[in-house]
C-alpha cells in the first residue's frame, strides 16, 4: 500500500486525467461515426448501426482505458517530479499534446509509410511542446487553475461516456459469445 | 417409474444426452450425402473487374489472354454475357442469389443482401446434394459470403492467400457479425489510405503497422512488379492466391459448389516484369467526349496508360490462372465439372472515368466475359444471344439436379437447356446512392435489347435526368446517342425500362420488408 501511494499518483489526478482521456477518445470517435452516418443510413438498418455505435463506444472505453493506463504506469516508473507529481495537470497537457499529434499525424498518413525524419519530428515536437509547455503551465498559477476548472468540468462527461461505453462493451461481448 | 409420453427419466436423459452427436454430426450426414450423390461438380470462377472488351478472346486488338483461349477452346463462349450491376457489391450479389439489384437490395460498398434474400443464394440451392466452398478475395464480396455462412461447409478467409496480414477486423473475435464489425473497425475506427481514423490513438498507430508492414513487402517482393505488387487493400502475390486455390480444390468433398472470386485485374493494375511494357504499342483507343455524371475527368492520354496497364495486368493474370486451368485439367475435374469463368463487372477507360466506381453504364463496365466447359466438352461453342450474370444461378441450380429456386429471377443459359431468346431485355444499373429501403430514386439504369441501348440517368438530387439510346451494331463505341431524334424501339424501350422501374417501387412500397 504504502509503495503505491509512494509511487502512483493520487486517485482524484488519475480520475482527472481519465476524464481528460475518455472526452477526447469518445469525442473523436462520436464525430468520426456521425461522418459515416449518412452513408451507414443507405444500406444499415437501425438496429444495425446501433450495434455499429455500440462496437465504436466499447472501442473508445478500451482506447482510453489503455491510454489513462499507460499514463499511470509512466509517472510510476519515472522520477516522481518528472510525472507524478502534479499528475493532474501534466495528464491534460500530455493528453491534449497527443491528441492534437494524432489529427495532424492522421492527416499526412497516406499510402505509403511516412519517412524516419517526419516519424522523428513527430516525436520530438511533441515531446518538446509538452515539457514547454508544463514548465510554463507550473509558473502560471493562473493556467494551473484554469486546467484545473476546465478537469472538473470535462469530469462530468464520465457519467456519460463511460456508462455508455460499458453498457456498449457489455452488449458487443454479448452479441459475439451468444452468436 | 414409466411416465406418462412411454419413456423412462433414464431412456429420456439417454435421449438428451444424444442432441449434441445430432448437433455436430451433421455436417458429416450432408458429407455422407453428398458421397452418396454423382452430379457434376460446379465451379465458378470470376475474376474482377474483368471487362470483355479488353479480352482477347472476344477479338480485342491485344492478345492478352492466350491461355483463356485455350481453355475456351473446350467450352462454351457466351459473347453478349452482361452484370446487372457496375461495381462489386450488386454484381457479386447478382451472381450469388439470382436476382436483380432491385431485388437483392446490395446496392452500396459495405451493402448486403436484404435480410429477407440472405438466405437465398446458390449455395443453399445446392447445399442438398453438394459440398459448398466458397473464397473472395474482395472484402466486400466477402461480407455478402459471409451472408451465407449457414449454407456454407467451407468459407476460406479473404486474406487466406495474402503476404500482408494486417487486417484488424477479421482477427478479431469480434468478426462474427461481418458487415457491422467491418463498418466499426476496418471501414471507421481505422482508415484505409487517407483521411481520420475514428480511433484517436489506435487507430493512426495500426495504419502505421500497416504502412511498416506493406513497405517490407515492397522491399521483399517489389522486383517482380514494377508497377507495386498486386493489392486487394492488402498485398497479395499472383503465384500464392492460385497455389491457394489449388489447394482448396485438393480438398473438395465431390460433388461441389467451388466459388472463387479472384481479384486480379482489379486496380491497382501490377503486371510483372514480365509483361510490363508488354503492350507498349503506340495504339490509343478512340476518343470519346467526357460525360457529364464523370467525377474525375481523366484526360484521354492518362486513360490510354492506364488502359495499357490493365491489359498488361490481365495478360499476367492469364499466364499465373493458366495453371489452375491446367490442375482442373490434370486432375480430371474438367470431365466431371461445370466450369463457369466470368466477372462481377467490367471496366472503363473512356469518357472521363477510369475503373468502374462510376455512375455511367457504357458496355465496357458491364458486357463482361461468360465461359462455361461443360463434363467432357471437346469442341468449342459459341452463343451470341443476350445473357445475364442473374442467369448463373437457376443454370446451375438445374445442371446439379437441384429444383430451380423460385426466387431465381434469370433463365436458363441458351446452350446449357435454356433456348435462345433474341427479343430479350436485359437490365443493368448502378445506385449506390439511393438507400436499400426505399423505392429507386437516384439511379442509373440501362436496357440492352435488339442490339440497342437505352441508358437512364435519373439523380433528381442533382437535377440531373437524361436518356441515351445507341445501336450497338452500327456504333459498337456508343458514340452517337440517337435518343434526340426519338427512333421508336427508343420510345418503346423507354416505356419498357420506365415501366419496370414503377413495378420494382410498387413491389418495394407495398412490401417493407427489408
Amino acid at each position: 500500500m504504502d509503495f503505491i501511494q509512494k509511487r502512483f499518483p493520487r486517485r482524484y489526478d488519475m480520475l482527472a486525467v481519465f476524464g481528460v482521456v475518455v472526452f477526447v477518445c469518445y469525442s473523436w470517435t462520436l464525430l468520426g461515426f456521425l461522418n459515416k452516418l449518412s452513408s451507414f443510413l443507405l444500406y444499415f438498418t437501425l438496429g444495425e448501426i446501433a450495434n455499429i455505435l455500440a462496437f465504436m463506444m466499447a472501442f473508445a472505453l478500451v482506447e482510453s482505458l489503455v491510454l489513462t493506463v499507460i499514463l499511470v504506469l509512466l509517472s510510476a516508473f519515472l522520477p516522481s517530479d518528472w510525472l507524478r507529481e502534479g499528475f493532474a495537470f501534466k495528464g491534460f497537457v500530455i493528453v491534449i499534446i497527443a491528441t492534437v499529434t494524432s489529427i495532424l499525424f492522421q492527416n499526412i498518413l497516406e499510402d505509403n509509410f511516412p519517412h524516419p525524419l517526419v516519424l522523428l519530428l513527430f516525436i520530438l515536437i511533441p515531446i518538446g511542446v509538452a515539457v514547454a509547455l508544463i514548465a510554463l503551465v507550473r509558473s502560471a498559477p493562473k493556467v494551473h487553475s484554469l486546467i484545473n476548472n476546465i478537469q472538473d468540468r470535462v469530469l462530468i462527461m464520465l457519467f456519460v461516456y463511460v456508462p455508455l461505453g460499458v453498457l456498449s462493451l457489455m452488449f458487443v461481448l454479448y452479441r459475439n459469445l451468444t452468436y | 417409474m414409466q411416465r406418462p409420453g412411454g419413456l423412462t427419466r433414464r431412456e429420456f436423459l439417454k435421449l438428451v444426452s444424444l442432441i449434441p452427436v445430432g448437433v455436430y454430426s451433421r455436417p458429416l450426414s450432408k458429407v455422407a450425402s453428398a458421397m452418396q450423390g454423382n452430379g457434376p461438380n460446379i465451379i465458378i470462377l470470376v475474376f474482377d473487374a474483368w471487362s470483355q472488351h479488353n479480352t482477347s478472346l472476344y477479338g480485342y486488338r491485344r492478345h492478352n489472354m492466350p491461355n483463356l483461349e485455350r481453355f475456351a477452346d473446350t467450352a462454351t463462349v457466351y459473347h453478349n454475357h452482361y452484370s446487372t450491376g457496375s461495381y462489386t457489391v450488386p454484381g457479386t450479389a447478382s451472381i450469388l442469389t439470382g436476382m436483380q439489384p432491385w431485388s437483392h437490395r446490395a446496392l452500396q460498398l459495405g451493402g448486403g443482401v436484404a435480410n429477407r434474400h440472405a438466405g437465398n443464394t446458390i449455395f443453399s440451392a445446392l447445399s442438398p446434394t453438394h459440398s459448398t466452398l466458397a473464397f473472395t478475395q474482395n472484402k466486400f464480396a466477402d461480407l455478402i459470403l459471409h451472408q451465407a455462412d449457414a449454407d456454407l461447409d467451407r468459407h476460406a478467409d479473404y486474406w487466406s492467400f495474402n503476404v500482408q496480414k494486417t487486417n484488424v477486423y477479421g482477427s478479431s473475435f469480434l468478426e462474427k457479425h461481418h458487415r457491422t464489425s467491418f463498418a466499426s473497425i476496418e471501414d471507421n475506427l481505422v482508415q484505409k489510405g487517407e483521411g481520420y481514423d475514428s480511433s484517436l490513438f489506435f487507430g493512426p498507430l495500426s495504419r502505421l503497422y500497416t504502412l511498416y508492414n506493406r513497405f517490407e513487402n515492397t522491399q521483399q517482393y517489389g522486383n517482380d512488379y514494377p508497377l507495386g505488387l498486386p493489392d486487394a487493400t492488402e498485398f497479395f502475390l499472383l503465384p500464392d492466391v492460385v497455389d491457394g486455390a489449388i489447394g482448396l480444390l485438393k480438398g473438395i468433398q465431390q460433388p461441389s459448389l467451388t466459388y472463387f472470386h479472384f481479384y486480379p485485374p482489379h486496380e491497382p493494375y501490377t503486371p510483372t516484369d514480365d509483361f510490363y511494357g508488354s503492350f507498349a504499342d503506340g495504339w490509343s483507343a478512340p476518343d470519346k467526349p467526357i460525360h457529364d455524371l464523370s467525377d474525375k475527368k481523366y484526360r484521354p492520354e492518362k486513360l490510354n496508360v492506364e488502359r495499357q496497364f490493365y491489359d498488361e495486368f490481365i495478360a499476367t493474370w492469364d499466364q499465373e490462372v493458366a495453371r489452375l486451368f491446367r490442375y482442373l485439367n490434370e486432375s480430371g475435374l474438367t470431365r466431371n465439372s461445370y466450369i463457369f469463368v466470368t466477372s462481377d463487372h467490367g471496366e472503363m477507360f473512356e469518357r472521363g472515368e477510369l475503373g468502374h466506381w462510376t455512375p455511367l453504364l457504357y458496355d465496357p463496365v458491364i458486357h463482361v466475359p461468360l465461359i462455361v466447359s461443360s463434363p467432357g466438352q471437346t469442341a468449342r461453342q459459341d452463343v451470341h444471344t443476350l445473357t445475364s450474370s442473374v442467369d448463373l444461378l437457376p443454370t446451375i441450380a438445374q445442371l446439379s439436379g437441384n429444383p430451380i429456386p423460385d426466387w431465381a429471377e434469370g433463365k436458363l443459359l441458351p446452350g446449357l437447356g435454356g433456348e435462345e431468346d433474341e427479343r430479350r431485355s436485359i437490365f443493368s444499373m448502378d445506385a449506390k446512392t439511393n438507400s436499400s429501403f426505399t423505392p429507386l430514386v437516384n439511379y442509373s439504369m440501362c436496357l440492352t435489347r435488339d442490339r440497342h441501348r437505352l441508358a437512364y440517368y435519373c439523380y433528381p438530387e442533382d437535377q440531373y435526368e437524361k436518356f441515351e439510346f445507341y445501336d450497338l451494331d452500327a456504333d459498337r463505341e456508343e458514340l452517337r446517342n440517337l435518343y434526340p431524334s426519338r427512333p421508336s424501339l427508343a420510345v418503346e424501350m423507354q416505356d419498357e425500362l420506365l415501366q419496370k422501374v414503377a413495378e420494382v417501387n410498387r413491389q418495394k412500397q407495398n412490401n417493407d420488408g427489408y
